[in-house]
């Protein structure tokens, strides 16, 4: 049984190859065959919070993402709950170990009903130039959320970095918004991969709710 | 929407994205039926799916288990709500699409 499996980084790097290797450690990226949930079918899964819960993976996630911010001019980092709230932790973190603070922010999926009803917490200000995060892009509906948001607060997007992206459209959609996009790690568009047997899954993607 | 929009969904297949629209189907229909339990129950169904599915790695061979034993049995309850069968009836095929449901989930009145 042969999987079909090409995937790239971004730049190759000792960190990044150390990122992509946690990511089959942790299990974060698994390969199979897996139906998403747009219907298309891929041989390969990506679940972020895998590796950003992770101590060495947010770490090194946080670096990684703070080195690809050097020289440009940004105020703040910030994305969509939940891909994104433990990427920006881990940047806020490491950026003042290293003592070079950068703000960070969330953008809620809606509105807080109570109290404040603000969309976008923590260090915020308007009309900012702002970096976007997430974990990964697919059709790019999460990215262009935060996006949205911090545009509509008249901020400047300056960079959008994802840990994962699928190459599904979300990434090129972006560049031809002309946003400045870079991923860590590529995945072969998904119509592209061959599907394996579904019995060679890694991973823990067998644990669903299905009565066994 | 309609029941035929709701039939060509189901014929779609059974994946995250779908099962939200079909249950966004359910609903307006519940709201605009003089009957809404049949479609309440599919929304219900649909979107417990959808939920769980959603963001998650769902195994090829799980989404067409679950569509190999529910696709059957709502295009038959589709097909007597478009006929307008009789209630009897209806309660009949809810009741075989509610049972292939629950013996497929764990816990699926959650």
């Amino acid at each position: 049984m042969v999987i079909s499996y090409s995937l790239e980084l971004g730049v190759v790097t000792e960190r990044t190859q150390r990122i992509l290797d946690l990511a089959y450690e942790t299990g974060a990226l698994m390969t199979g065959a897996f139906t998403l949930s747009s219907g298309k079918k891929s041989d390969h899964y990506f679940e972020g919070k895998r590796l950003t819960l992770h101590p060495e993976g947010a770490y090194l996630i946080g670096k990684e993402i703070l080195d690809m911010l050097e020289g440009i001019d940004v105020d703040a980092v910030g994305g969509l709950v939940m891909g994104a709230f433990p990427i920006i932790t881990a940047i806020a973190v490491v950026s003042h170990i290293e003592s070079k603070p950068i703000q960070t922010f969330i953008v809620r999926e809606q509105p807080k009903v109570h109290g404040t009803r603000r969309k976008i917490e923590g260090h915020f200000k308007k009309g900012s130039r702002v970096a976007i995060v997430d974990d990964v892009i697919t059709t790019g509906g999460s990215v262009r959320k935060a996006i949205e948001a911090v545009e509509a607060e008249g901020c400047e997007v300056v960079k959008v970095i994802v840990i994962v992206d699928r190459n599904e459209g979300g990434s090129d959609q972006l560049r031809e918004g002309r946003y400045d996009f870079k991923a860590i790690i590529n995945l072969p568009p998904s119509g592209e991969a061959s599907i394996s047997e579904p019995s060679a899954v890694t991973g823990e993607a067998g644990t669903g709710i299905l009565r066994r | 929407m309609s029941l035929q929009q709701l039939r060509e969904k189901l014929e779609q297949g059974f994946y995250a994205d779908n099962l939200y629209e079909m249950a966004r189907l359910c609903k307006d229909m519940a709201l605009e039926s003089k009957n809404p339990v049949p479609f309440s129950i599919m929304q219900k169904m649909f979107s417990y799916i959808a939920d769980y599915w959603h963001d998650r790695p769902v195994i090829v061979e799980e989404a067409r288990l679950v569509e190999a034993e529910l696709k059957e049995p709502l295009r038959h309850l589709i097909d007597a709500l478009e006929k307008k069968a009789a209630n009897e009836k209806i309660n009949e095929l809810v009741d075989k699409a509610v049972s292939s449901y629950m013996f497929l989930f764990d816990n699926p009145l959650d």
